[in-house]
């Protein structure tokens, strides 16, 4: 026999100022269920909780009606109430008498009868509540990183060196990330390659990380602890096990005109190729887009030349599940393709190039060799015009954010081109320099007083090659208010930074949200910056928004330091709020399984039938598959049937 | 009718099935029936013409679950019904041989039915052979539901309370569906009792409602509720209006294609927030 | 104490949104009139159409159901379904001659105190103005 205690609290005046709290407790009181009623001052208070457990010891209630403030605030805290006493904290519900009563009622008869309403609609429905027993579910202490990148790397390295095993996952041949690209950084100039190497080799050294080239994640299942990632090695056709790196493939390969993305596109490269000297790890891959021998069966020179017998032309894609316990999303970021800038030559011209070009055009690994020429025809720019905000802060034609990183990339740029060419001269458009990292300022402050380059305010309207071979950059001089053009020998686009193409696939294999243009949303843009809204699963770096390099590692290392934490445990609680399936009654229908977000129902015999069966670690108790089934075949702990039905019917 | 009876032998002969559910004319009374046709039968009896009211997919979970391979005869109704089956695993497609039938309309108390006013298909969607003609028919318009819609919701209330008054709970509309076959229906259950048992005004409100509500999306318009129906509620007139609500909401109409989810099911991050009724910002 | 002729109105809400506003509502002393009655489901996706089926056969005079904005659903879908479920729900109803401003389905999230109440307020003006015949489906003895 459920015998229920009443508890109505006055929350000091906030519910006894509107509520007549006395007449609550004397109209219930007499209710079959009720075997106990008291009204208290404060009942979170200490001597609050104590009244329940006193009732439970000596009254013998078995059932818990707190008349308070919402649920939402102080159910916790009767629930240990109930437990310290040894009744199960799931016999107690809350009538919420102060949001949803005294506090939005202006009549304190009226206010008072909602309440007695409320409060009887509980003890109506905390009768049928049953025991529930947390669950416990195990914790996979393994992480998996998605993204070789700067930010990658150090969250894998974090992970590692806190002694949990983490697999790193990069879809390109190599780790590395846009960094690897880049020849000197703001705002040290130091030479990228120099500080990243070391990193790259470690992060291949270290025995707690497993580095996945060639890899992408294909399908997500589970939850926090206990991830289920489905990976797709792409076919690279080369054994990496047999592979020595010794790079006499891509010497003797005769098919020379792959676009090289690591030069992006400067150059082209052999079609079987490692991405870059430094590359880890070094070992090619053979694009079937252009190998001879995979579309046509000819050639195979690199077969033969292979001292370590490591090309296999059959290759194909192999798929592996992994159990992870927590998820590092860092997928970085790519440029913008300037195309839609038709006014910029929409990529016509072959000297308007990219900041990630310009690059690669004075790195000393580049198609150049770091020798800055133009692409059209190797004559030594003496101009060159950066152009800011190419598809940044222009919601008309792009994007309306500020892509953060190009003003300091490009006051770098500026001086990168006066140490290559120190009797040329750079112009920058730009419409605000922004540069509010620790000395960054004063690198800008550099560029234009010790570098002697000119910075123009204002937005490039158009450009227009010459027939001299120069290019016309009309733009404006908005500081001394009139229009300015400047003839010069190379453009370079700073374009927007753009989250990946394939960011919003990956976000909803992970279940995790994205804003409009595509990058991926924190759990609470100031409180929770490295959360996502899915438990387990942590951002780092460019894929939450545009980041330099610091920043990016920045969050790296939070984001394994969150890893860390959740691996501190060694199990997981979980609510048992979940739904279960009464095979019974199920017809096996499977309809439920369509509606569930978490893939949590499976297919199960059950004798000659099958019936749905639901993983109570995967779910998630939201109840979509209930109101599914129309049999009611399927139950939900804390929102049953029978639960609502008493809320509703028993309403005065 | 001949060619029905050809293709059904020639299937017996290659043992591509064990039964045939048909329709039989019992030569005595004259009476059309569903029936079970056995390898060695004479198939005279077999008959195919507008007496052959009856859905016969309502037979087939039972005939399945005793034969490995079951031949059916479709009209173009049933053949939808059948299509609803399949998608909800109540039927092994691999287990049936389906044989659509060219129908012209079938004939209840010896008028023409008023589901084949609003058939679309005159033959099953469904089928492993096609004897007969397949017409290119008309989309529903659901003439009736709209002479409903027309009314006030006061009018409106009362046409349907008066047919709900009168309903009997005797179940043969539930008894008859082939959708309606959950283990336990939500009107058997105890606790908690969402339609009480008595037959009365409210219960059997909640019942028609939660009878159409279940079967939105759901229902091919056999028609057999209605048909079965001791006080000749008006059943189809619910599931119809239920049938053109999802066509206007989400363009489906139930029973065209086996492999189709019931719309009710199907994840839409696309639908306009209008669909619920009211503004919505 | 009966309140007589104020309509009585059914709230289904959803847990991590729209019950959360209506505690902001309360936080915030947005006041709204007395005759409100919540139901807290985990999410929009748990409504199941004989829920609200039932309040007005048990003499609901209007039936809301809310629940996060759709992409802010806490378990991801939930509210997709929702909404498929709710529409056809509405034209059931509306087709047996319930009438359509007895039932009030939006979106509320935690932020949205104001528009709680104002909603709640709102709803509660539009079905004082229906008149007797027009409270169909309620159980005879209830529908005085």
């Amino acid at each position: 026999m459920a015998k229920v205690g009443v508890f109505v609290c006055h929350c000091g005046v906030n519910i006894a100022a509107k509520v007549d709290v006395k007449k609550v407790v004397d109209t219930l009181k007499d209710m079959p269920e009720v075997g106990f009623a008291e009204e208290y001052k404060f009942m979170c208070s200490s001597p609050g909780q104590e009244l329940i457990r006193k009732a439970i010891k000596d009254n013998s209630i078995n059932r818990v009606v707190v008349a308070a403030c919402s649920p939402r605030m102080h159910l916790p805290t009767f629930q240990k109430a109930l437990a310290s006493e040894g009744l199960n904290p799931y016999l107690v519900s809350m009538a919420n008498i102060r949001e949803q009563c005294s506090w939005v009622t202006d009549d304190p008869d009226e206010a008072t009868q909602k309440a007695i309403d409320l409060v009887a609609r509980q003890i109506k429905r905390v009768v049928h509540q049953d025991p529930l027993d947390d669950i416990y579910v195990p914790m996979t202490k393994t992480a998996i990183v998605i993204g070789g990148g700067i930010a990658g790397i150090q969250a894998a390295l974090d992970i590692a060196d806190g002694n949990r095993k983490v697999i790193l996952l990069e879809k390109s041949p190599s780790i590395g990330g846009r960094m690897a690209q880049l020849d000197e950084t703001f705002p040290t100039l130091d030479c990228s390659q120099c500080i990243l190497t070391p990193k790259m080799v470690e992060a291949a050294q270290h025995p707690n990380i497993e580095i996945r080239v060639n890899s992408e994640v294909k399908k997500v299942d589970g939850y926090v602890g206990n991830f289920e990632v489905t990976i797709e090695k792409k076919a690279t056709y080369v054994d990496a096990q047999k592979c020595i790196g010794c790079g006499i493939c891509q010497e003797k390969c005769p098919v020379k005109i792959v676009p090289d993305e690591f030069n992006a596109g400067l150059n082209t490269r052999a079609a079987i190729a490692i991405p870059f000297p430094q590359a880890v790890p070094a070992i090619p891959v053979i694009d079937p887009e252009y190998c001879r021998k995979i579309k046509e069966d000819k050639c195979g020179v690199c077969a033969k030349i292979c001292p370590a017998e490591a090309i296999v032309f059959d290759d194909a894609p192999k798929q592996e599940t992994v159990s992870v316990g927590a998820i590092i999303v860092a997928t970085g970021y790519k440029e913008m393709d300037p195309a839609v800038y038709t006014e910029y030559g929409g990529k016509k011209y072959p000297d308007v190039i990219t900041g990630m070009q310009f690059e690669r055009l004075v790195s000393s690994t580049g198609p150049t060799g770091g020798e800055l020429k133009r692409p059209s025809d190797g004559v030594i720019p003496k101009t060159v015009v950066f152009v800011q905000c190419v598809g940044s802060r222009d919601e008309s034609k792009a994007h309306a954010y500020c892509s953060g990183i190009c003003c300091m990339y490009t006051a770098k740029h500026t001086m990168l081109y006066k140490h290559h060419v120190p009797d040329g001269q750079g112009y920058v458009s730009y419409i605000d320099v922004r540069a509010p990292g620790k000395t960054y300022e004063e690198f800008v402050r550099r560029a234009i007083e010790e570098e002697g380059v000119r910075y123009l305010r204002g937005r490039v309207a158009k450009i227009r090659r010459l027939q001299n071979g120069k290019y016309r950059v009309y733009t404006e001089d908005t500081l001394v208010g009139r229009a300015v053009h400047v003839d010069a020998d190379m453009v370079v686009l700073a374009s927007a930074v753009e989250p990946q193409k394939d960011a919003v696939d990956l976000a909803q294999m992970l279940g995790i949200a994205y804003d409009a243009d595509g990058f991926y949303t924190e759990a609470h843009p100031k409180l929770k910056p490295i959360e996502t809204a899915s438990a387990g699963i942590f951002l780092a770096g460019a894929c939450q928004g545009p980041k330099d390099i610091p920043t990016s590692v920045q969050q790296g290392s939070a984001a394994a330091s969150k890893v860390l934490a959740l691996f501190a445990r060694d199990t997981m609680v979980k609510s048992p709020q979940i739904a279960t399936v009464d095979p019974t009654a199920c017809t096996g229908c499977l309809t439920c399984s369509y509606v569930c977000h978490y893939s949590a129902i499976e297919e199960k015999e059950f004798g000659k039938h099958r019936v749905a069966e639901i993983i109570p670690g995967k779910c998630q108790g939201c109840g979509a598959c209930v109101a599914t089934c129309k049999g009611k075949a399927i139950t939900l702990a804390g929102f049953s049937d029978d639960e609502i039905y008493e809320e509703i019917v028993s309403c005065k | 009718m001949k060619a029905m009876r050809k293709k059904i032998k020639e299937l017996f002969a290659n043992g591509d099935v064990d039964v045939v559910l048909g329709y039989r004319e019992d030569p005595a009374s004259g009476e059309v029936k569903a029936s079970v046709f056995k390898k060695d039968e004479m198939l005279e009896d077999m008959v195919f013409d507008e007496r052959c009211v009856q859905n016969l997919v309502n037979y087939l979970p039972t005939l399945v679950a005793r034969y490995s391979k079951v031949g059916i005869v479709l009209k173009g109704c049933d053949g939808r019904s059948l299509a609803t089956q399949l998608v909800e695993h109540r039927i092994n497609k691999n287990q049936i041989v389906a044989l659509g039938v060219g129908c012209e309309g079938v004939k209840v108390g010896g008028k023409d039915a008023d589901k084949c006013e609003d058939c679309p298909t005159s033959m099953s969607p469904v089928t492993d052979h096609e004897i007969g003609d397949k017409k290119q028919k008309k989309d529903p318009v659901f003439s009736k539901v709209e002479e409903i819609e027309k009314m006030s919701p006061a009018e409106r209330w009362k046409f349907f309370a008066e047919y709900f008054e009168r309903c009997e709970r005797c179940y043969a509309c539930r008894q008859i569906c082939p959708s309606c076959y959950c283990e336990i229906c939500v009107a058997d259950q105890q606790e908690p009792k969402w339609i009480e048992p008595s037959a009365k005004l409210s219960a059997n409100t909640m019942w028609h409602l939660i009878r159409a509500y279940h079967l939105a999306g759901r229902c091919a318009d056999c028609g057999e509720c209605e048909r079965v129906c001791p006080q000749e509620i008006p059943m189809r007139l619910m599931n119809n209006a239920l049938e053109k609500a999802v066509h206007e909401l989400f363009g489906v109409r139930p029973g065209m294609d086996p492999e189709e989810l019931p719309p009710l099911v199907v994840l839409s991050k696309e639908d306009p927030d209008t669909i619920m009724g009211g503004k919505h910002e | 104490m009966q309140i007589e002729k104020e309509p009585r109105i059914l709230a289904i809400l959803c847990k991590w949104c729209s019950y959360a506003g209506a505690d902001l509502a309360g936080t915030s002393r947005f006041n709204y009139p007395a005759n409100v009655r919540i139901v807290q489901v985990p999410c929009s996706g748990r409504v199941d159409p004989i829920m609200i089926f039932k309040a007005f056969v048990e003499g609901y005079d209007g039936v809301m159901v809310s629940g996060c904005h759709p992409g802010d659903c806490h378990y991801g879908t939930g509210n997709y379904h929702a909404r498929r479920r709710i529409a056809v729900a509405r034209r059931l109803l509306e087709f047996v001659g319930v009438h359509p401003d007895r039932m009030h389905f939006t979106w509320i999230s935690a932020a949205e105190g104001k528009k709680f109440a104002e909603v709640c307020s709102e709803f509660t003006d539009k079905l004082r103005h229906l008149s007797g015949t027009e409270k169909t489906l309620a159980r005879k003895e209830l529908a005085t």
